[in-house]
């Protein structure tokens, strides 16, 4: 069944119910965390250099409309082309017709988040192309026809023997029986695979990390290097941004590079970090003829305009889902599209509307561990909450939900009915916890009981201990 | 499509218009309004340049060779290669630092961008960077970019006093070229890898397997 951001219930039981997956997560959990530790330790102030980010973002994004239009002229001074896409459907169609004009069969595509947001590959591929993912994580997902579950690790939730069966059907017609085969041979096979196709492919697409204002440049990180082989070899170049990745200057992308790959893989450099401007130039031995940048709006614009700007600062390292509870519990595919864990928990509802999304701004515990690793300092729980509060306004919270926040509101108004309710409820529920303390089963929360245990409250509610600790408090 | 740009550029002029205090106040000629610290946080060490630098360039899983002089990079290649169990066969860039240097008769030398035969490649960089132990590559007539890329094992010469501690410094010693920005300018950071298969490093990705800096004076 396809995904959908409307399905997350189903989905993420789903996931939770699947061995094999809970298996790869619980390998990628502490793997994750552990990078990011250790590669944050070189740099003194780390706290500085995110307060700095964080301020380099929103200075850039608070004059967005000048930055964009000296990016363009940039690119048109560097011999580049630029296209403004509106919407996913203008950009696919603005592709679709470069990859035509260059009258293209093979196209490379190095990993873009925002080309999985606007669906290029479906429709390249309708169009009768040969579309070939060259990072390998997007490569062995290309081969499984599955969406990624990672922003930066798109094929996390695959175990090798997934891989080795994968590599098995697709390059042996099955000769192997699905043998499971060791990383370094499973490498080098996709190595030669797709060296044939970087070295046939007419277009090369990117994406982009960040787009450099005052050089009309984009900049590529990777530690394959597929997206160089991806902007290089092939006659025609088509990067595709999100007009929110613009930073003015070398130093400001400088900046956020230092934080993007500690933030991301733990490391201070990524392999290759490569700044392309424009197309080959007159006297160069090799590179693309032609360079197309494809900027697109797809609701940023309106992001920018409301209460969710901040989330525009995104540099899509991955850390708030590499340390989100309920990502690594559930894993990318349970939210539904593009953008998981708690970044895509804000940008789905954003861009796919509220009322099609409406679990994901629930589906978080607001324990604050994204926003505390986050390098641009994005308040992520903080606009979790925002768009609760806004599905509450607009009537989109499930009645249930309603009527018990409705019921709360109700009795924290009125602190003598709150106090009475509560110690009522405590006894009772010390009553039904027996001598062991503990709740089988519980009416209304049956969802939390079916896994676990309810604990029973014990000794003296809050508002009693608190009222003790007043009056012994208070001068004889 | 001048209408879809059109119609973006208003709705963002719009939006950072629309709200009180919601439009920048540096500078629109997008010059350094941010941070004002005159250094930003980064990291920070004792000792020489070119030991931090060597010692970020290991880590990385790169190797280097100190080369007495420019003339004695042939023998240096020689000997690598042997080392290495590689065939006496090379790639050079036509780097003006390259053309003038008498390779011995046993290697086979070839030029141009043809990914045929494209095992070793040999080619200088513009600078390094002592922070993360990184080479910096421009494109240009003498720096073919898929040399850097196609070869399955990466020499590459680099001049001792071409190292700078960090990248600042790279883009205010590149920004001086006449031909600044280059069509594609490469920070390498050892050789290519993935950790894509669960999460186990993998040198050796689409990249090359190896690189391997010869250290000249």
């Amino acid at each position: 069944m396809q995904l959908s951001p409307e399905r997350f219930r189903s989905q993420a039981q789903a996931a939770l119910r699947d061995p094999t997956l809970q298996q790869a997560l619980s390998r990628a959990r502490s793997g994750f965390i552990d990078k990011r530790r250790k590669g944050i330790h070189d740099i003194a102030d780390f706290e500085a250099l995110r307060e700095r980010g964080r301020r380099i973002r929103d200075l850039a994004l608070s004059q967005l409309d000048h930055h964009l239009e000296q990016l363009e002229s940039a690119v048109r001074a560097a011999g580049g082309q630029v296209h403004w896409a509106e919407n996913d459907a203008q950009a696919r169609e603005i592709i679709l017709g470069l990859c035509r004009q260059a009258d293209a069969q093979r196209v490379t595509k190095s990993k873009s988040m925002v080309g999985e947001e606007i669906a290029i590959n479906p429709a390249l591929e309708a169009a009768g192309l040969d579309v070939v993912e060259t990072d390998l994580g997007e490569y062995i997902i290309q081969l499984a026809q599955e969406p990624p579950s990672h922003i930066i690790a798109p094929a996390v939730h695959k175990t090798r023997q997934q891989i080795s069966e994968l590599f098995d059907t697709h390059h042996h017609q099955g000769a192997l029986k699905a043998r499971l085969r060791e990383i370094p041979e499973l490498v080098n096979e996709a190595r030669e695979v797709l060296r044939d196709k970087f070295l046939s492919a007419d277009v090369g697409i990117t994406g982009a990390n960040f787009l450099v204002a005052e050089t009309g440049s984009i900049v590529l990180v990777t530690n394959e290097g597929n997206a160089d082989l991806t902007h290089t070899l092939p006659r025609m170049h088509i990067a595709v941004a999100g007009i929110d990745k613009v930073v003015p200057t070398l130093d400001d992308a400088t900046t956020l590079l230092r934080l993007l790959g500690r933030s991301a893989t733990g490391q201070a450099m990524s392999c290759y970090t490569t700044f392309v401007t424009g197309p080959r130039r007159a006297d160069d031995p090799d590179g693309p003829g032609e360079f197309h940048l494809v900027l697109l709006d797809n609701g940023r614009s309106r992001m920018l305009a409301g209460p969710y700007r901040e989330m525009l600062r995104c540099i899509r390292c991955g850390a708030c889902m590499n340390h989100c509870p309920v990502y690594s519990a559930i894993g990318g595919h349970a939210y539904g599209w593009v953008y998981p864990g708690p970044m895509g928990s804000v940008l789905t509802p954003l861009f796919r509307g509220l009322e099609n999304t409406r679990d994901l701004p629930n589906a978080c515990t607001l324990n604050g561990r994204c926003a505390s690793v986050c390098p641009v300092k994005i308040p992520l729980p903080d606009l979790l909450r925002q768009l609760r509060a806004e599905q509450f306004r607009r009537n989109i919270t499930d009645s249930r939900t309603r009527w018990g926040l409705r019921l709360w509101g109700a009795l924290a108004r009125r602190p003598a009915l709150y106090a009475l309710s509560t110690g009522l409820a405590g006894r009772l529920l010390r009553l039904l916890g027996g001598k062991r303390g503990r709740i089988r089963r519980l009416p209304l929360a049956g969802g939390w009981t079916a896994s676990r245990d309810f604990p029973a409250p014990q000794g003296p509610g809050f508002r009693q201990q608190w009222k003790k600790r007043q009056t012994e408090r208070k001068p004889v | 499509m001048s209408s879809a740009r059109d119609n973006i550029l208003r709705r963002v002029a719009a939006a950072l218009d629309g709200r009180n205090g919601n439009r920048g106040t540096g500078s629109p000629s997008g010059g350094h309004d941010h941070p004002s610290d005159a250094s930003p946080p980064r990291p920070q060490w004792e000792g020489a340049l070119l030991d931090r630098f060597l010692d970020r360039l290991q880590a990385a899983s790169a190797s280097w060779t100190g080369v007495d002089t420019l003339d004695a990079v042939p023998t240096t290649v020689v000997d690598y290669l042997a080392d290495n169990g590689l065939a006496p066969r090379l790639r050079v860039a036509p780097h003006r630092l390259l053309q003038n240097l008498s390779w011995p008769d046993q290697l086979e030398i070839t030029t141009g961008t043809d990914p045929q035969g494209l095992d070793v490649a040999l080619s200088v960089a513009d600078a390094a960077m002592a922070e993360t132990g990184t080479l910096v590559l421009c494109s240009g007539p003498e720096s073919p970019t898929t040399l850097d890329f196609l070869a399955d094992h990466h020499l590459v010469v680099l001049r001792r006093e071409h190292i700078l501690p960090y990248m600042e410094d790279v883009w205010a010693s590149l920004r001086r070229r006449p031909d600044f920005p280059p069509r594609s300018l490469n920070y390498i950071t050892g050789p290519s890898r993935t950790a894509d298969v669960e999460q186990t490093m993998q040198l050796g990705a689409h990249g090359p397997r190896s690189l391997h800096v010869l250290l000249i004076p």
